[in-house]
């Protein structure tokens, strides 16, 4: 009996579920071998949205087009997610299955990752710390590559609009099936000084202090020495400077931020009679250079990250299959609030027992990790889906998660606490998808969860393990797709519904038991409507988010509109594309943050072509 | 039973008390090093200055200072955390060198010492701090600029001063606006940026002083506006030690102090004695007998100040205002 091996995952937009691939040939991508759960929500973003999204940051394809809940201090500014009630550091940012986010804080800057890096996005709704380890609370946010397909390839986008906004991207690609080579360069600018209305009555004002500039590349080389083996080194540079601006209670502001980023990731797998087996190594490196001549501050900080990963993958009889592996990652970390050039060591072993038949899928997967030598608490997962006839499939999840405590939360002076705890807790959820439609209810509870507060007799805040939070919501998506000859409809829309609450009363921070945690809507609804007629399309896109809770007062709801018109050409062996898009149709005046105005009506003008 | 040469002897006392006794707490005993400020007060945790003891608390495990600062930095135009040791005013009070820096969320304390323990402060001379001064002016990235975005809010800042008296802390306060934008017009909205007398005698005789600070800008993790403040010349009405002793155990109480109008006496004696009251240059303002009990003084025809009260021997400092 020949053995079906099953290897890699792959993601599918329409149905929303994981698919075991065969390995046809070398086609891999560099994720983990870590299949996505049974039971697990994910929205994959597919390389038509991702071509539409070329000359923008994550951070504006996850606000427009899904459910996830962008905090954004404005255009080039800090960008950060908040997923079924999480915070930012509860999201798990992976780039090929490794984690980028920083040590110090536990986040990453959205708007510092362009779309252009990814050839493939995919978002992992609720608890998953069992596959993918601390911070996976909220949800997973994943960015994959892939090897190129044979042949040569040019693409280079070029675009211009409002604010002084100027973007190019090229994207160089060449594979004879043995070696295969992959460039990505990008560089945007914009002067970001945009009006807003501050107050009804008085002449709107110009935002100043707000320019960036992004600029950086991904180079990606894949050797596959054999059809069962691949080797692959990917680099990624990038330079990002950018003003922070003034809040709206604040006349000006001259503060910058510089950072620069490496990141270097060196994978291999092979393929054996009845295992994969891949191992990574990598080498994450940022720096931020911060600066306000105002004030007179400079503060530099930054980290390093290395890791080694090692997975194996086992189909030890038919249906079921088994995957176990080991993570070791060192940081290192210095900043003005810590006392010296910080080190800390992460110890991994993880694994999964996987079972499918028929329309049957379970899988139990396990995790115990060690901080610094101390064990985090074990954590189980169990997930299981079921299709009971061909376009419904019921699906359940429940999973145990936790975050480990920052550097910062551990380390700084004054109020690092070396005694913290990781928060952790239990998420269950379960719901059912059929006929383009999918309905998902969840409950979350963390208990430990780490807030900056003043302690009884202390003087200064402090991290402290003082409250738990529950969350808990119901996501339903509708997708709906048709073609007719020449063209085209496809639309997607989403409403999520989430409460996610302080569970116990505090002074300070003021925090009332039962209270919705600050900026975390309850409401959040959104729609993407893509329209083609040959090679023209029409893309429309709404985000509604409910009035939210910000740390000073409260922000009325929002409701913008963005619409992007594009004509594409194909002549033999070259194409091309032009687009117009006008972001916040109907000029909204709106803020994110409070005190943190977000622009007006703007324009954008591109043009691309490919060969 | 007192005789008339105790009684003359005593009055000396008291009249030499209160017309002559008074220290000022400059800071200018207190030595700073180089950089302009010290935030370490040592073991002893307390910056001692004239008859004042001015609480500080430093964490030599995370560099962190709470309380008070003895500072003589004079540059009053960088805002920002980084020059958070500096007056608005460039200076201490009266072109002096040296001031106090006041940072805490949690009140900071001055406590009364040696002859003026327990005895009344004259006042205080307040001023705000550069780094608090700038981000109620223009705002930071964390705090608003005073009147918000349209210039019309109410905002302000306020230094609430209270006393500590024989362990308790009173209700009664002395306040004082630091920054004020609650006017109707705005061009009447202020920032203090000078040092600004400050007047706690209506506290009465006090063993420690504490001091709040208020602000209209408040979110989730408190108070926004930065909590500095700075002040210099406390002047105590000092007493020599033997009415210190005088107070003690004295047979009688003074309600209220300071009072407006009227006060009671209530005198615990059994029998009826002598009541008389002396201001501050020795002149006999009132007297009278007391008997048993509650026994009203009308006082709404002196002058505001400080005064002595004595029954029977023994004395007592109250305020009028």
């Amino acid at each position: 009996m020949s053995v079906v091996l099953l290897l890699f995952v792959a993601f599918r937009l329409s149905a929303q579920q994981d698919t075991a691939h065969l390995l046809p040939s070398v086609t891999v991508s560099a994720l983990s071998l870590r299949t996505t759960m049974p039971g697990e929500r994910t929205e994959r973003f597919d390389s038509t949205q991702l071509s539409t999204a070329q000359h923008q940051s994550l951070a504006d394809l996850l606000s427009s087009q899904s459910g996830v809940y962008i905090k954004s201090y404005g255009l080039g500014s800090l960008a950060t997610s908040s997923i079924r009630g999480g915070s930012a550091s509860q999201t798990a940012i992976l780039w090929n299955g490794l984690p980028i986010q920083s040590p110090m804080n536990g986040l990453s800057d959205l708007s510092l990752l362009p779309a252009i890096i990814a050839d493939e996005v995919t978002m992992h709704y609720g608890s998953s710390g069992a596959q993918w380890g601390s911070g996976a609370v909220g949800g997973v946010l994943s960015i994959q590559n892939k090897m190129a397909q044979k042949g040569m390839g040019l693409r280079y986008n070029a675009s211009t609009g409002s604010f002084g906004l100027q973007s190019h991207q090229a994207k160089m690609q060449w594979s004879n099936g043995r070696l295969s080579v992959v460039s990505k360069l990008f560089t945007s600018k914009a002067a970001n000084d945009f009006s807003y209305i501050s107050n009804p009555d008085l002449p709107a004002k110009k935002q100043t202090n707000a320019a960036f500039e992004q600029r950086g590349f991904l180079q990606e080389f894949y050797w596959v020495p054999s059809a069962k083996s691949q080797i692959s080194v990917h680099v990624w540079r990038q330079f990002n400077h950018r003003e922070i601006p003034p809040t709206t209670t604040q006349n000006k502001s001259l503060a910058q931020q510089t950072d620069h980023a490496l990141r270097i990731l060196l994978q291999a797998h092979r393929i054996y009679k009845k295992h994969v087996l891949q191992a990574k190594s990598a080498v994450f490196g940022e720096t931020i250079d911060y600066q306000d001549e105002q004030i007179g501050v400079r503060a530099l900080s930054g980290f390093k990250t290395y890791l080694l990963e090692l997975e194996d993958k086992w189909q030890f009889h038919r249906g079921w299959q088994a995957q176990f592996g080991a993570q070791q990652t060192w940081y290192q970390a210095s900043a003005d609030g810590y006392n010296d050039t910080l080190q800390e060591v992460r110890s991994a072993v993880f694994g999964n027992l996987r079972y499918e038949r028929n329309q049957f899928k379970i899988q139990l997967t396990a995790r115990q990790e060690w901080q610094d030598g101390r064990a985090v608490p074990f954590m189980p997962g169990l997930g299981a889906s079921y299709s009971i006839f061909k376009d419904l499939e019921v699906h359940a999840k429940l999973s145990r998660h936790y975050r480990l405590p920052t550097l910062n939360d551990r380390y700084w002076r004054p109020g690092g606490n070396l005694g913290l705890l990781p928060e952790s807790g239990w998420g269950i959820e379960g719901g059912f998808r059929g006929l383009g439609y999918s309905l998902t209810a969840f409950h979350r509870l963390i208990d430990n969860w780490i807030l900056w507060s003043v302690a009884e007799g202390q003087v200064y805040w402090s991290a402290n393990n003082i409250t738990a939070v529950r969350s808990r919501g119901v996501e339903q998506r509708f997708t709906y797709g048709k073609s007719w000859k020449s063209k085209h409809l496809r639309v997607i829309t989403g409403y999520d519904w989430v409460r996610s609450t302080n569970e116990i009363a505090l002074t300070r921070p003021k925090l009332a038991a039962g209270e919705q945690l600050i900026y975390t809507p309850v409401h959040r609804a959104f729609m993407s409507m893509d329209m083609g007629w040959k090679t023209t399309a029409l893309l429309w896109t709404a985000q509604y988010t409910s009035s939210t809770k910000g740390i000073n007062e409260g922000l009325p709801a929002i409701l913008i509109h963005n619409a992007r018109m594009s004509y594409g050409f194909q002549q033999r062996r070259w194409g091309g594309h032009c687009f117009f898009q006008v972001d916040n149709i109907f000029d909204v005046s709106y803020r994110v943050i409070e005190r943190r105005p977000m622009p007006g009506r703007g324009y954008r003008l591109g043009a691309g072509l490919r060969i | 039973m007192y005789t008339k040469t105790t009684f003359l002897i005593i009055f000396a006392v008291l009249v030499f008390s209160v017309t002559n006794a008074q220290t000022t707490s400059t800071f200018e005993n207190i030595s700073i090093p180089a950089a302009g400020f010290v935030d370490d007060s040592g073991i002893s945790g307390v910056f001692q200055s004239g008859n004042t003891a001015l609480h500080n608390y430093y964490d030599n495990q995370f560099f962190y200072w709470d309380g008070w600062a003895i500072s003589n930095i004079t540059d009053n135009t960088t805002p920002g955390f980084n020059n958070q040791y500096s007056a608005i005013a460039g200076k201490g009070f009266n072109n002096s060198a040296n001031y106090a820096v006041g940072y805490s969320f949690a009140g900071n304390y001055i406590r009364l010492d040696g002859a003026a323990k327990g005895g009344v402060v004259n006042g205080i001379y307040v001023t705000n701090s550069t780094y608090t001064y700038y981000s109620m002016k223009d705002g930071d990235a964390f705090a608003k600029k005073f009147g918000g975005e349209n210039g019309n809010d109410p905002d302000y800042f306020k230094l609430v001063i209270k006393k500590f008296k024989n362990g308790q802390l009173s209700t009664d306060s002395v306040a004082f606006y630091l920054a004020d934008y609650r006017f109707a017009n705005n061009a009447n909205d202020y920032i203090i940026k000078d040092w600004t007398y400050v007047d706690l005698k209506p506290l009465g005789n006090v063993d420690s002083l504490v001091f709040y600070l208020n602000s209209s800008d408040n979110g989730t993790f408190g108070m926004n506006t930065p909590a500095y403040f700075c002040i210099d010349q406390i002047t105590t009405a000092d007493m020599v030690s033997s009415v210190a002793n005088l107070e003690q155990d004295a047979p009688f109480s003074i309600s209220p102090n300071p009072a407006t109008d009227l006060l009671n006496v209530q005198w615990n004696g059994t029998a009826p004695a002598d009541l008389q009251v002396f201001d501050a240059t020795g002149r006999l303002v009132a007297r009278q007998q007391v008997a048993q009990g509650s026994n009203p003084v009308y006082c709404g025809a002196w002058n505001d100040g400080v005064y002595y009260m004595l029954v029977a021997g023994r004395g007592m400092r109250l305020v009028k205002q």
